[in-house]
Order: C-alpha cells, then sequence, then structure tokens
C-alpha cells in the first residue's frame, strides 16, 4: 500500500516542476538545438545568421562571439539579452524565433533563469570560477570598468568581461579552482 | 513590416527544403513495400518500372511517366531521374510573413551492372554561411547497393555510403513530427551500411552510420537504426523499431511502434506510429546534473483517396519535449491535398495548425502553402 501511495505521488508530482540543470549543455541539447538548431537554421550545416545551436560547442562559441546575446547591459543588470528578445517578440527586421515552430513559455523562462545566473558554461569555464553556481542572482561582485570599480550582479553578464580569455580554465573548473 | 516580411522571407528560404522521400500513404493501398515502386528499399528518390506506372495511373491526365517524357535515351543500365519543388503561402508562427522556398532541385543517375548499382543525387544545398563557394552544391546522397535478386523488388539489400538512416513511417514531408524530432530529420542523411529484408509479408531494416566524416551535417549522431514491419494481412501492418546514437554532447536511445491499416471499400489509409526518446546529456565539470529529458513523439495519418488523383492527408501529431515536465507538449492538425495532375506534376496544399500544451504553453503557430512538385 506504501509502495502504491509512493507510485502515485510520483505519478502526480511527474511533469509538475522544472527542475532542469540551467546550463549551456542542457539548454542547447534539450532546448536550442531540436528548436533552433534544425536543418536549415543555425545548424553547423547552415549557420544562419553565422550563428549555430546544434552542438554545445557551437553555441559556445556563438555566445563568446556576440555576447549581446546573453549580455545584461552594464548600466542596466535588467536589460534583457538579446536570445530572450529574439524568442519572445518580433523585432524590427527579424521575426520572433523560431520562425517555424514556436518555443514553449517553460523553456523560455528556463533559458532567462540561465541567463540570470550567468548563462554557465558559456565562457568555458571563466564564469564558473567566478563562482555563479554558489552564488544568488542577487548578490554582487566588483569588476573594473574603465579604470573605476563598479559593483554588479553575479547572476548577470557584463560585457566588458568579454575582454578576458575565454578558455581561462581550459579545462573547466570546480569550486572557483581550474581543473 | 515590409522589411520584415522581406527579411522573414529570405530567411525562410530553404524553411521547406525537402529530400524526396516516398509517399507511404501509397503502401497497402496499392503494393505492400516501397521497393515496389522505388528502386531503394527505403522508398524516396528514382521510381522502378512499377512506380512510373502507378504514377502514370494515378494522375488525372496521364503523360509518359518516364524520364523527360521518355525523349530521352540512353543506356539500359542507366537510371536518370529528379524532383524539383517549389512552395509559396503564408506563415504565422507566430510573426506573420508571405514566403517563397525553393525546396528542392535534384538530379538522380543509378547505374545497375547485374546485382550492384551506384546510386547518386545532386543538386543545390542551402549554404553553409560563410563558407558559401564549397558548399553550394552535394551529393546528398550517394551510395553502393548489393541486390540478392536483381529483377526483383524482394529480396536481401545492402547499401553502404551516404543516405538516410531508414526508421519509422519515412513520410516525404519533414516537418511531420515523427521525422522533425524523431530519428530523420531534414538533411540527416549521413554515412553508414544498411541492411534489409524485403518480402511481401514483412520487412526489416537495420542501419549502422557515423557522424559525416566530411562536411559539417545536420546530425552530428553516430549510432544505429533498426525497423521491421510485418504484414498480418494485405491491408494490416503493425512494425517496430529501435535506435541508439551518441554524439559529443549526448547519446539517445528509443524506440516505437507503427500500425498501418487500411480499408478498402472507403480508400481510407491510416498510419499511426509513436516514438520514444531518451536523451541522456554527458556530464562535465561544467554540468554536472548532465540532464536526462525522456521525448515522446506521435502522429496519425488518415489518408483518404476519393479520386485516383486526388490524395486528402490529415494527420494528428503530439510532440513532448521533455515527459517530466509540464506544458512543454505540442500538437498539430496538418491537413494536406495532393493533387496528381499529370505523371509528372503534382500540386500539394499542406496546412498546419499547432498549439503548445492545447493553448496554455505559449503561441499557437500555422502556416498554408501551396507547393509544386515536378517530377522529372
Amino acid at each position: 500500500m506504501q509502495r502504491l501511495a509512493v507510485a502515485a505521488l510520483l505519478l502526480c508530482a511527474c511533469g509538475e516542476t522544472d527542475d532542469r540543470p540551467q546550463n549551456l549543455d542542457y539548454v542547447t541539447k534539450a532546448i536550442l538545438a531540436p528548436s533552433c538548431g534544425s536543418a536549415v537554421c543555425h545548424s553547423a550545416f547552415r549557420q544562419e545568421d553565422g550563428l549555430v545551436f546544434d552542438t554545445v560547442d557551437g553555441a559556445r562559441a556563438t555566445f563568446q562571439a556576440d555576447p549581446q546575446l546573453i549580455a545584461f547591459d552594464d548600466n542596466d543588470p535588467n536589460k534583457t539579452p538579446g536570445l530572450v528578445l529574439n524568442l519572445t517578440i518580433e523585432q524590427p527586421g527579424a521575426p520572433r524565433m523560431p520562425y517555424d515552430a514556436p518555443l514553449p513559455d517553460v523553456d523560455i523562462a528556463l533559458i532567462e533563469d540561465w541567463l540570470r545566473a550567468g548563462a554557465p558554461g558559456v565562457c568555458n569555464g571563466v564564469r564558473a570560477c567566478l563562482g555563479q553556481y554558489s552564488v544568488p542572482c542577487d548578490e554582487t561582485h566588483t569588476i573594473t570598468k574603465d579604470g573605476q570599480s563598479v559593483e554588479v550582479p553575479y547572476g548577470a553578464y557584463v560585457l566588458s568581461e568579454f575582454g578576458k580569455p575565454a578558455n581561462l580554465c581550459a579545462n573547466g573548473c570546480r569550486n572557483g579552482d581550474c581543473l | 513590416m515590409t522589411r520584415a516580411l522581406l527579411v522573414l522571407a529570405l530567411a525562410v528560404t530553404w524553411l521547406s527544403a525537402d529530400d524526396a522521400a516516398a509517399y507511404p500513404q501509397l503502401q497497402l493501398s496499392y503494393d505492400q513495400t516501397c521497393s515496389s515502386c522505388h528502386v531503394s528499399p527505403a522508398g524516396g528518390n528514382l521510381l522502378n518500372e512499377n512506380g512510373l506506372a502507378v504514377a502514370e495511373s494515378m494522375s488525372q491526365l496521364g503523360t509518359a511517366p518516364e524520364f523527360f517524357y521518355g525523349k530521352v535515351g540512353g543506356p539500359k543500365w542507366l537510371q536518370l531521374g529528379g524532383d524539383i519543388r517549389i512552395a509559396s503561402g503564408y506563415l504565422q508562427t507566430p510573426s506573420k510573413a508571405l514566403v517563397t522556398i525553393p525546396m528542392q532541385i535534384e538530379a538522380y543517375a543509378a547505374a545497375t551492372f547485374g546485382a550492384f548499382s551506384i546510386h547518386a543525387n545532386v543538386g543545390p544545398r542551402p549554404t553553409t554561411r560563410g563558407n558559401e563557394a564549397a558548399t553550394s552544391v552535394w551529393a546528398r546522397e550517394h551510395y553502393l547497393m548489393w541486390k540478392s535478386n536483381p529483377d526483383d523488388h524482394l529480396g536481401l539489400f545492402v547499401r553502404a555510403g551516404r543516405f538516410m538512416p531508414v526508421y519509422g513511417l519515412r513520410l516525404a514531408e519533414h516537418p511531420t513530427y515523427v521525422r522533425r524530432y524523431g530519428g530523420t530529420p531534414l538533411y540527416a542523411d549521413t554515412y553508414g551500411l544498411h541492411a534489409a529484408v524485403v518480402q511481401a509479408k514483412f520487412e526489416a531494416h537495420v542501419t549502422g552510420f557515423i557522424q559525416d566524416p566530411l562536411i559539417d551535417t545536420v546530425s552530428k549522431d553516430s549510432g544505429a537504426y533498426a525497423y521491421g514491419e510485418y504484414r498480418l494481412t494485405e491491408t494490416l501492418a503493425v512494425g517496430a523499431e529501435g535506435m541508439f546514437t551518441h554524439s559529443a554532447d549526448d547519446l539517445k536511445f528509443g524506440g516505437g511502434g507503427v500500425l498501418k491499416a487500411y480499408l478498402p471499400s472507403k480508400n481510407l489509409l491510416f498510419q499511426a506510429e509513436v516514438q520514444f526518446q531518451q536523451q541522456l546529456i554527458h556530464t562535465s565539470s561544467l554540468n554536472e546534473a548532465g540532464g536526462a529529458p525522456q521525448r515522446l513523439i506521435g502522429y496519425l495519418l488518415a489518408t483518404w483517396q476519393p479520386k485516383r488523383f486526388l490524395m486528402i492527408d490529415l494527420g494528428l501529431g503530439h510532440y513532448d519535449s521533455n515527459l517530466l515536465v509540464k506544458d512543454l507538449d505540442r500538437d498539430c492538425v496538418d491537413l494536406n491535398i495532393h493533387w496528381f495532375a499529370t505523371s509528372h506534376l503534382e500540386l500539394i496544399l499542406t496546412n498546419r495548425y499547432e498549439m503548445l500544451a492545447f493553448g496554455n504553453g505559449g503561441p499557437s503557430g500555422a502556416y498554408s502553402l501551396l507547393q509544386v512538385h515536378y517530377r522529372l
């Protein structure tokens, strides 16, 4: 009876929560690749607009090359990154993406959460070493911008950080240390 | 707004780019196997003698069904063909646009020498951005085939080369969920080895394949597909399938089932396919959690031929990109009307209405496209 109750609880729980990983690997392979990385769109085969979303390496290179897609504004941490804009609204000269089949709101929400967490995985370990895995999004850290120290949220990308070499931790890192 | 539409029209130039797959809608109603009408045991591309006869008999105006109406001669060992498809229509997914899409321009050739034959398709392809010069033309399929019975469409077939791995219903319409989200999305052709046994009562296909080592491909997977179909009667068939793939980022395994039933009195064919896919995203120092989406993909297709030259498809699709998370499911209704005007000319009106979580998961989408298909 107890087993039946547990099974029933599990069945009820199925599909109710979204505890999917918030990192580049998961977002790419579970969401971007099947929806955006199809044959004639943002696959390595086509590379429409120079964007590749069908592999983790391709997506990482895409985001590193165009940080506006995932970055929050230096002066406005709440400014929406380009990726979220592209997925949610029609902009001048550009349709809402994906253009052949809409993306579920739940997936867009996960992408937003991932970006607010600092888009873990994009900078090949740089962000992980900055600590965004363990630091809440509302905490801040200090960066140097134009020769001055500026407090910015950990959960937000800042464009000026992209001057750092992306392969700071070539083999990734854990708990702030390069592996 | 006009500029946006223009940009979108250009952007979707290859939205519905196609490959020449077979019409499994004609299976059971016309014959039992793909190889009854096609040179390949998997269907698609070149038609054999019986396939040409079917193309003529089911068209409204007839005309000689052979390559260029039989006006182009050639040696008996060489068979030529080709397909041209272009579509135009309206898209609202949810951005609104008028689109014109050159889908396919491909020429086919097969050279047969006894039990062996060499097959190749050549045509323009969607270019890779930044590498247009080297990626404007390709041979999407090219393979060597051995056939145990050279003069029969039944028997043992072995293919080695580049082609689409064999899995599921193998519908021509690549936006169908079982193709797009299943194992055979558009341009997923790659190098592999395919063995098939095709008999009137049953057929079995096993394909082992690798990621294309020569070009940036759509499919980054290596793996194996298996598909088997048993025809309980001349009008009822059941199938089963299994797959395993791995890539640098993940591995996937899954299986499914197929049911085909033809009602001769109503000239009505039902086909259904259900696929389950377990994806395991690799763990790494940057992705300790990995991730394991469980996908469910289904398609039910009813095909009615009120006239021999008119085929009406009503399809219901279901796709859940992760069964473990709520509101990730999508459903669609497809209505495709095919008019086989001549042995070579087909007009297809394709329509789709798509909903996310029955309207609760995001915006709905729709399109309506008129496609012209000319078989050389």
